[in-house]
């Protein structure tokens, strides 16, 4: 329905951003249909435009827009799929997956987004592998045909379409640190450079979280607690905590290794696993403060567990 | 900005209004099919919803979406400033306003925005006084949505930017003592945010600020007991919905409102362990999230306040 208006936000940031045509609407729609959506002379599906605009490094609530009942019940739906995501209600997940499988449109952005989140469960539920990586380039390949497992820095990339290479980073055991690093960091630059705040914070913090793991993985501790600090600053501009307490807590881990004093950052990592109530991590914390730093985390914040409000 | 729902907004509108779906219709569309739009099952077009708009008094600016043309354009600029007073970063601020102002047009919207970014940033930096702040706020607000107390005690479909407009006079209301201006103000966003006219992320996020600052208001009038109802309520929606950058000056406020109680005999003395621990959350959230201005307010208060380290 606002045909004249995405039409216009497209224009305006493709010219803005010297991108051509072909580059936003690869993948998902033709060359003929994307000239009309810019002119104004086609309404297109929700999530079309979305995908589109997606392209150019924005997000679709960033402008005011008004749409039909249909388009915004499934962007609710997609929203409902994702917050229970995060607050890891996994069986409201299924569920709501189901209705909203039952009620999209036959569109392939659809079923690469479907597909994304039943891979999202299916880590959850610890698949194998090499089921994830197989699900993971096969939603890829709807929208990026003939994806060669790296990032190819001409062309333009979605969150989904990121956050699918960094599933398939993730789990594919290259056993290459040089090669691992660098792929991550062009991701990161990417994002860092298109996308706007919000998205920049929730995409830039997943590929952090990757980068950091792996160095401690690869026994590359500076680097490790480099890219922590990066994403608790990268945290610190935007709005979130979820993984603070996670990532403060690797940062702890990394720098034990390298024989630095890391009670503060236990202490900050165990009052922000608390605050999200997440038991298994703040139990890890307490766990590794014991046994590799002689030290009961819980003397001073014990009382932390008795706060309930009333 | 955020995403409405076309029915939706209609609906509320015209109840707002007192108007039928006859009078609103007539010479427009049908009965029958203005109650779909309003039920959600029937798509609107564009032109359609333009004429029931404008019918009900809102002119073409102020009718959809509000980046057309030159608004694209300075989205980025708004979206920085935005960001830095939401950080508090005044200075931050006006800079990029008066990079916003160099580049403007003279449409309504931008307009609006600009003039209360700079009463706000004006009152912070000290150029203005909280009376003047008030007398410069009510001229944007009889300017721009001069019939907003009519809608006082219903729910009216208000914009993003009008929210926050309105928002920010109550905040002044309550820095002047006006309370019940202000919680009248409060209580009609809350209500109308309640219905879902707006997409959920926008929609969230405004009110677990505005309950926030509902606290502070009922805090001020010595009603301690709804301030702590509201806080809780707001920490929920920002638990649910990873909203970190609100959480220091939130459980903040909580302690603060506990220690109050307790002062005045409304709260056992024991609980002045909860209290203090709720501060300390309130100062590791902050330090978490490099939030240094809000982790030196709540390390000095709490220095002060129980006589010890935290």
């Amino acid at each position: 329905m606002d045909k004249n208006t995405i039409g216009i936000i497209l224009t305006y940031y493709r010219e803005k951003y010297n991108l051509t045509q072909e580059q936003v609407c690869e993948g998902i729609c033709s060359l003929s249909t994307f000239s009309r959506i810019e002119q104004g002379t086609r309404e297109v599906d929700s999530l079309v435009v979305e995908a589109l605009i997606e392209r150019i490094g924005k997000e679709i609530n960033l402008f005011e827009i008004i749409v039909n009942e249909n388009d915004y019940l499934l962007w609710e739906k997609r929203k409902e799929i994702e917050n229970a995501l995060t607050n890891k209600k996994y069986d409201l997940v299924k569920n709501a997956l189901k209705l909203y499988e039952n009620n999209m449109p036959h569109i392939h952005l659809y079923k690469q987004l479907c597909i994304y989140y039943n891979i999202l469960l299916k880590i959850i539920e610890k698949d194998k592998k090499e089921e994830i990586i197989e699900n993971a380039k096969c939603a890829l390949n709807i929208t990026k045909i003939n994806f060669n497992e790296s990032f190819d820095k001409k062309k333009l990339y979605r969150p989904i379409e990121i956050e699918l290479i960094l599933i398939v980073l993730k789990y594919s055991d290259m056993e290459n640190k040089e090669k691992e690093e660098s792929e991550l960091l062009n991701l990161y630059n990417y994002i860092n450079k298109y996308y706007t705040e919000r998205k920049k914070e929730i995409i830039g913090e997943k590929i952090l979280l990757v980068m950091i793991e792996k160095m401690i993985y690869y026994k590359e501790y500076e680097k490790a607690i480099y890219y922590a600090d990066l994403s608790i600053s990268l945290i610190g501009q935007g709005r979130g905590f979820y993984n603070l307490g996670k990532i403060y807590f690797l940062k702890a881990i990394a720098m034990n290794y390298k024989g630095l004093v890391c009670n503060s950052e236990c202490k900050i990592a165990y009052i922000m696993s608390y605050t999200v109530e997440n038991v298994d991590l703040q139990k890890e914390i307490i766990k590794f403060c014991e046994e590799e730093l002689k030290w009961h985390i819980t003397e001073q914040e014990k009382l932390l567990n008795l706060i309930e409000l009333h | 900005m955020a995403y409405y729902r076309a029915g939706e907004v209609i609906k509320l509108n015209r109840i707002a209004l007192n108007m039928t779906q006859e009078q609103l219709c007539e010479g427009i569309c049908s009965v029958k099919t203005l109650s779909r739009i309003e039920n959600g099952w029937h798509n609107i077009k564009k032109t359609t919803y333009e004429k029931l708009m404008e019918k009900m008094g809102h002119g073409i600016e102020k009718n959809f979406a509000i980046c057309i043309g030159k608004d694209v354009e300075l989205l980025e600029e708004r979206i920085l400033i935005e960001e830095s007073v939401m950080k508090y970063d005044y200075e931050g601020a006006l800079k990029y306003l008066n990079i916003l102002k160099e580049k403007k047009n003279n449409d309504l919207n931008t307009d609006i925005f600009v003039k209360r970014m700079d009463n706000i940033i004006s009152f912070h930096n000290n150029k203005i006084d909280g009376k003047e702040q008030i007398y410069e706020m009510e001229k944007i607000v009889e300017e721009y949505i001069p019939n907003y107390r009519k809608y006082i005690n219903l729910s009216f479909p208000f914009m993003e930017q009008e929210i926050v407009l309105l928002m920010n006079l109550a905040n002044a209301y309550t820095m002047e003592s006006i309370y019940q201006h202000s919680i009248n103000i409060y209580i009609m966003l809350i209500r109308s945010l309640n219905k879902e006219y707006m997409d959920k992320e926008s929609r969230t996020y405004l009110k677990c600020v505005i309950m926030r600052n509902l606290a502070y208001t009922y805090a001020r009038k010595d009603d301690l007991k709804k301030s702590l109802i509201l806080c809780k309520k707001s920490f929920e929606l920002a638990k649910e919905n990873n909203y970190g950058v609100i959480l220091p000056i939130l459980f903040f406020d909580i302690s603060w409102y506990m220690i109050q109680q307790i002062e005045k005999g409304e709260r056992e003395l024991n609980d002045l362990a909860i209290a203090k621990n709720f501060m300390r959350q309130a100062y590791y959230i902050a330090a978490a999230r490099n939030d240094n201005k809000n982790k030196k307010i709540v390390y000095k208060y709490f220095n002060k306040y129980f006589n010890e380290e935290i």
